[in-house]
């Protein structure tokens, strides 16, 4: 479904500043594959999430998505296929706009808009329901500005919008780093069910190895633009966040973990 | 203040209503910080003044000077999307380039449109007094801009164009178009602020090059106004709040001109305008920092 070949990522090329974000990158994902990224900072997780999604212009190599090349493509055409949560809870909707309206305008992502009204009754009974399998007691607040939600309350509604227009990508960008430890086991086990009822092949980066190793079926480690490990199946099952650390220390030369949001939990 | 003042200063707030419309849309709606106005509203009064002397329908004239308002939004929009120049500075360029423009169009700095027909001469036979008939129609007009444009910031692409202003990268991640968003909004915003500037040189008898120095400020003057005035977000509102607040604005301006004991000449105008949108833009600031202090 994604699949990436020899992708380069340099910012501010030719310059002093000059910063190869990602460095040769192969990977493919199946249809409905869940991936889960992990690796340090700078080691070019988001950097690969927003190549994906177009919004950092690869130097060289191809991206495919179902088979289609999106290299050039734009990210507001992208958007058809790929959906994405950010890592910053304000970042994934429009603070002014009511809950009803957010979802309304990623009810049609990838649809062509004309000038029918975008809260129809149709769509607020189905944006409604929607809203309500979360359980967080917000169906009777869809008038209520995005703005007045806490960052927990957002994700979990940006991850409703992102499988709202029948997305066959998901990019969660350390979706829960921002959330409280109970807000995040929330939002985590919806991601888990969202990605599982609608078959979205699943791209998540995470500083939590407990996260890493738990949701999906493959786990990645990225580090300085490369991918260092990529583990699947038995292998990965038989790995405990100990060994996940050991082989990060490894592959970042023996070097102490004193990176402060790397998280062993 | 008399009755004819007072519902002078009322038609000239309506007339500004369309330009507060469109200050709206650019500012609040787009996020776009947009000085065109002050181009597109004398470029309005131009067209319609060059078209209704040569005996067009002033309708039609409406139309054309609306048209010609959109296209320098256009420019404007095109500067800023297509080569990247700051958004304020694109707007000013524009401005600039269209004082020469408007010359052009008339071919003189200044036009007299006086004993022409009008889009209100033929109200005038409906009996009401005719300082009243002036803002009974702007009013009119006024009002179904406000619903129409309600209706379209509520659909599936006016969504798109608010997302656009309120979030672009949040707008992009779900397929918006974010420049064809600029494009569409500045058009619309100047086009009102065309319509507007033809209503005046139907209303006021005149076109004048000069008459576009300061429209933005008296549009973000009513938007602000209407803002403090009505706190509600509910789109319907507040497209009516910039509206009232442009009336409000012009009443006040006319009550501070016509009070004896301030010794203000209408020269003073602008220094009036200025100070009264300073006020109204440090009053919320300090009442959110008294609040924080408490």
């Amino acid at each position: 479904m994604i699949s990436v070949e020899a992708l380069h990522v340099t910012f501010n090329p030719g310059t002093p500043i000059e910063r190869r974000a990602v460095n040769g990158i192969d990977l493919a994902l199946t249809e409905g594959e869940f991936a889960t990224v992990i690796g340090s900072n700078g080691a070019g997780k988001s950097t690969l999430l927003a190549a994906i999604a177009g919004d950092a212009p690869p130097q060289k190599g191809t991206i495919k998505i179902g088979g289609r090349d999106v290299t050039r493509e734009a990210p507001a055409k992208r958007a058809r296929r790929v959906a994405r949560v950010f890592q910053d809870p304000l970042a994934g909707s429009c603070a002014d706009l009511s809950i009803e309206e957010n979802l309304a305008l990623a009810a049609m992502r990838g649809a062509r808009r004309g000038l029918r009204s975008a809260l129809h009754a149709d769509r607020r009974a189905l944006l409604r329901e929607r809203v309500a399998e979360l359980g967080l007691d917000l169906e009777d607040r869809m008038g209520d500005r995005m703005g007045l939600l806490s960052g927990g309350q957002r994700q979990a509604l940006a991850l409703v919008m992102a499988t709202l227009a029948g997305a066959e990508v998901l990019l969660l960008d350390e979706h829960t780093a921002a959330l409280d430890p109970g807000m995040a086991e929330f939002v985590i086990d919806l991601t888990r069910r969202l990605v599982a009822a609608h078959g979205l092949t699943t791209l998540m980066v995470t500083h939590s190895m407990r996260q890493a190793l738990d949701l999906g079926s493959r786990t990645i480690m990225l580090h300085e633009g490369r991918i260092v490990l990529d583990i699947t199946g038995d292998r990965r099952k038989n790995m405990g966040v100990d060994d996940l650390v050991a082989m990060f220390r490894r592959v970042r030369g023996g070097e102490e973990l004193d990176d402060d949001s790397l998280r062993i939990g | 203040m008399s009755a004819i003042a007072f519902w002078g200063a009322v038609e000239l707030g309506l007339i500004y209503g369309f330009v507060a419309l469109g200050v709206y849309l650019a500012f609040r709606v787009l996020d776009f910080p947009d000085l065109t106005v002050d181009g597109s509203f004398p470029l309005g009064a131009a067209v319609a003044a060059v078209a209704i002397t040569a005996g067009w329908d002033p309708w039609l004239a409406c139309v054309l000077a609306a048209i010609g308002g959109s296209l320098c939004g256009l420019v404007t929009a095109f500067l800023n999307v297509r080569f990247g120049i700051l958004n304020l500075l694109a707007s000013i360029l524009t401005m600039i380039a269209l004082f020469s423009v408007n010359l052009r169009i008339m071919g003189r700095p200044n036009m007299a449109v006086l004993n022409r027909e009008t889009v209100i001469t033929p109200f005038y036979d409906l009996g009401l007094a005719d300082h009243l008939v002036r803002p009974a129609v702007l009013a009119v007009l006024v009002l179904a801009t406000v619903l129409l444009l309600a209706r379209f910031l509520g659909s599936d692409f006016g969504l798109a164009t608010r997302a656009a202003g309120a979030n672009p990268r949040m707008a992009r991640a779900n397929g918006v178009d974010v420049g064809r968003q600029i494009y569409f909004g500045m058009g619309l915003s100047n086009a009102l602020t065309g319509l507007g500037g033809a209503l005046f040189a139907q209303i006021a008898g005149f076109a004048d090059v000069t008459s576009g120095v300061g429209t933005i400020v008296v549009g973000l003057a009513a938007v602000i106004v209407g803002e403090t005035l009505f706190r509600s977000r509910a789109m319907l509102v507040a497209l009516l709040s910039v509206v009232v607040g442009s009336v409000v604005y012009r009443v006040a301006v006319q009550l501070a001109l016509s009070a004896d004991f301030l010794f203000l000449k209408a020269s003073d105008l602008n220094l009036v305008t200025a100070v009264l949108v300073t006020l109204a833009l440090i009053l919320p600031k300090l009442r959110a920092r008294r609040r924080a202090v408490q």
